[in-house]
């Protein structure tokens, strides 16, 4: 069990007539980090929230870090929220220090944890500026100190990447890689599928509060047969007539992407073009997350 | 705990930086205290200085009268030399003239004495225009009233020594017990204690019911309500917010309240400040306050700006108004059934409570005792309420709830 930073198990919560989450099950193995994707309002920051014990689920039980409640392990949790906020009347280190306070950091430490990070996310010499003097991006960097400045043991980032910039982008990432080789477990929500691809080790994708598929990237994709076949013909100007079973084809550089048509079989169509010509390779293209993911979703409704 | 000293510890000192309060309790008592002292100096050297002399008409139509009237006149300077009384006898002059000379300020005063004054049915009239000179109609009704006794003496055949010798005022010295045997009463400041004790309560309980709803609005606008609440429950949240603001408040309180009580030496009556309602003060502040600061914590956690606030601020407002219209009433008559009755409405109880105390020569024991323990068995059932309400409120955006959504908040396990 312990093995496990968070496990949901039938965890439902409804607002007022609406469905938020719908018996959602879940197993976040620890030292990993792990995407929670889904379209807008499926119900990512309710779970989220639930994990924190800001708000409680109907029914259903979820433990964190081994325990039934988060609220006894929340000193061990960074949770950075959807809706971005620090006292705009503090200066940076007067906010980082009260938060790494009331997540419990010894009085002693919090100076060496604040320095530490004002300087990791390049906010020292700002750190006396009011929250309200700083600018959009440096506020999301702050926050995002602030959420990690307690080095909790879980990181729950809800939609970490929204508004920023590549630099900040790659900065969140290596922080939160970081995180995963000092076995610690980072979950994170996001609907940039090409950033969860990128970074994710486990994926969670949820659906109108209900999930619709998680496991490693591998897992999920090797589920989905593609319909996208990618072929290289020694020949770099051979493009292909007509072919039976082929919907479409399109030149990718020195490549040609087949899309297959319902029903259509890769096997006979790689019989078919070895005939015409000669080929250098041919791969059956694995489905990328958004690929799977926009099917998902449709599927669905 | 800890979390709970850590949020009263950032509220405090956030607080204790704002221009609001250096001005709302530094500055501010300062300022008033100083302009206190300075009329009261003013007001003093006045006192023992001349200030000028009043001129009055006087229309005289009893001439049996007139001898007596100018003495009395003469009399009543000799006895107040700072505040003469100048009369101007004009017995042939047009009233309706004199009345418009009022009016332009030429005189302070008119006074008509009608024929007959001495023998009986005669009138004696006085015209002013807007005065604020209190203790005008009175003197000069002692200075007719005076001539015209005399006139019937002397009409009687007693001699002016005898009438003087009858007339030989006594010492009167008029002293209160609860100001100490040996001081003199002073009435006015009797009645303003009690007032200040009102005050002084109802402005420290604004000062951080205010401060705590700006602050929890504030944390609700800016998001970080849900950072906060990753960290510590919404009971510590709230507990320590009530905690560091309601220090913050105490120092007002302590500023004003050691201003009052210099100013109360100043004037002689510290004997009217006793432990055992210094005591209750500070048990029935508490009360109120932690009332009150729940209150308006559950409001600034439902609302999403200020403007939203007030209108749920506005019943309790006028609410907490009522001990201080009903000031007056109260301390004419503490015992009375209003007093009483308003006693036992747990919001305005303390103030209540203070105000007859501080007027009462004794304190009602046993109604304080009541009254205690209505408040504790109401101030942890509202706060319960509330924190329930804070706990769904400050997650939710959008419209204002419903009575409705409220209570069903409240009902929420």
């Amino acid at each position: 069990m312990e093995d496990y930073a968070l496990v949901l198990e039938n965890v439902s919560k409804k607002f007022g007539d609406t469905v938020a989450v719908d018996c959602l099950d879940a197993a976040l193995p620890a030292g990993c980090i792990y995407g929670f994707l889904g379209p807008n309002g499926a119900g990512k920051t309710t779970t989220l929230r639930m994990v924190m014990d800001i708000i409680r689920p109907d029914s259903g039980t979820i433990r964190v870090l081994g325990h039934s409640a988060a609220g006894r392990v929340k000193d061990g949790i960074g949770y950075m929220p959807e809706e971005r906020g620090l006292y705009r009347k503090m200066t940076a280190r007067r906010v980082l220090s009260f938060i790494a306070g009331i997540k419990g950091v010894l009085p002693a430490e919090v100076p060496i944890a604040v320095n530490h990070w004002l300087r990791k996310v390049g906010l020292e010499d700002r750190a006396d500026s009011k929250v309200e003097e700083l600018s959009r991006g440096m506020q999301q960097k702050l926050q995002f100190a602030a959420t990690v400045v307690s080095d909790p043991q879980l990181v729950i980032l809800d939609e970490p990447f929204s508004g920023l910039d590549p630099v900040n982008l790659d900065l969140v990432k290596e922080v939160m890689s970081g995180f995963r080789s000092q076995g610690k477990t980072v979950i994170f929500s996001t609907h940039m599928m090409e950033q969860a691809e990128k970074i994710c080790d486990y994926l969670l994708l949820i659906n109108k509060g209900r999930k619709v598929i998680d496991g490693t990237l591998e897992q999920i994709r090797s589920r989905y047969t593609s319909d996208r076949v990618l072929v290289e013909a020694e020949d770099p100007e051979y493009l292909p007539g007509r072919l039976p079973g082929v919907a479409e084809v399109t030149r990718q550089g020195r490549k040609i992407e087949l899309v297959l048509a319902e029903g259509g079989d890769s096997q006979k169509i790689l019989q078919a073009l070895a005939g015409r010509t000669r080929l250098r390779s041919w791969e059956i293209k694995l489905p990328d997350l958004h690929e799977i993911f926009v099917r998902l979703v449709r599927e669905e409704r | 705990m800890n979390k709970i000293l850590q949020v009263a510890a950032r509220e405090f000192s956030e607080t204790v930086r704002t221009k609001t309060f250096l001005i709302g309790s530094i500055i501010l008592p300062m300022v008033m205290f100083g302009v206190m002292f300075f009329i009261q100096r003013a007001t003093e050297r006045k006192i023992s200085g001349p200030r000028p002399d009043r001129q009055v008409a006087v229309i005289n139509r009893e001439s049996r009268l007139a001898p007596e009237l100018e003495k009395s006149f003469d009399n009543f300077n000799r006895n107040n030399p700072q505040r003469r009384l100048i009369p101007h006898f004009l017995n042939d002059g047009d009233e309706e003239e004199l009345k418009q000379s009022v009016r332009d300020g030429d005189f302070v005063a008119l006074l008509v004495v009608e024929p007959e004054v001495v023998a009986g049915p005669g009138k004696v009239r006085l015209y002013t225009y807007s005065s604020n000179d209190m203790s005008l109609p009175s003197q000069l009704r002692q200075v007719v009233e005076r001539a015209a006794t005399n006139t019937r003496y002397l009409e009687r055949g007693l001699s002016p020594e005898l009438i003087a010798e009858l007339r030989r005022g006594i010492e009167f010295e008029d002293y209160d017990l609860a100001a100490g045997e040996q001081n003199k009463a002073n009435r006015v400041a009797n009645m303003m204690a009690p007032f200040f004790f009102l005050m002084l309560m109802f402005f420290g309980i604004m000062f951080s019911s205010m401060g705590l709803l700006t602050s929890i609005i504030e944390e609700k606008t800016s998001r970080i309500i849900e950072v906060l609440l990753s960290a510590v429950s919404p009971f510590e949240l709230m507990a320590g917010k009530i905690a560091g603001l309601s220090l913050a408040g105490l120092i007002v309180v302590a500023v004003y309240g050691s201003g009052g009580l210099i100013a109360a030496n100043k004037f002689g009556v510290t004997g009217l400040i006793n432990v055992e309602l210094a005591a209750l003060f500070i048990v029935y502040f508490i009360f109120c306050f932690v009332l009150l600061s729940a209150i308006f914590t559950a409001i600034g956690s439902m609302c999403n700006n200020i403007r939203e606030a007030q209108n749920y601020n506005s019943p309790i407002m006028i609410m907490m108004m009522i001990p201080i219209f009903s000031w007056s009433l109260i301390s004419e008559d503490p015992n009375g059934t209003l007093a009483v009755a308003l006693s036992f409405i747990p919001p305005i109880t303390p103030f209540v409570m203070v105000l007859r105390i501080a007027t009462l020569p004794q304190v009602p024991w046993l109604q304080v005792a009541l009254t205690l323990v209505l408040l504790v068995v109401s101030v942890p059932a509202v706060v319960w309420v509330c924190a329930r309400i804070f706990r769904t409120g400050i997650l939710m955006y959008g419209k204002p709830p419903s009575p409705v959504e409220i209570f069903r908040w409240v009902r929420q396990s």
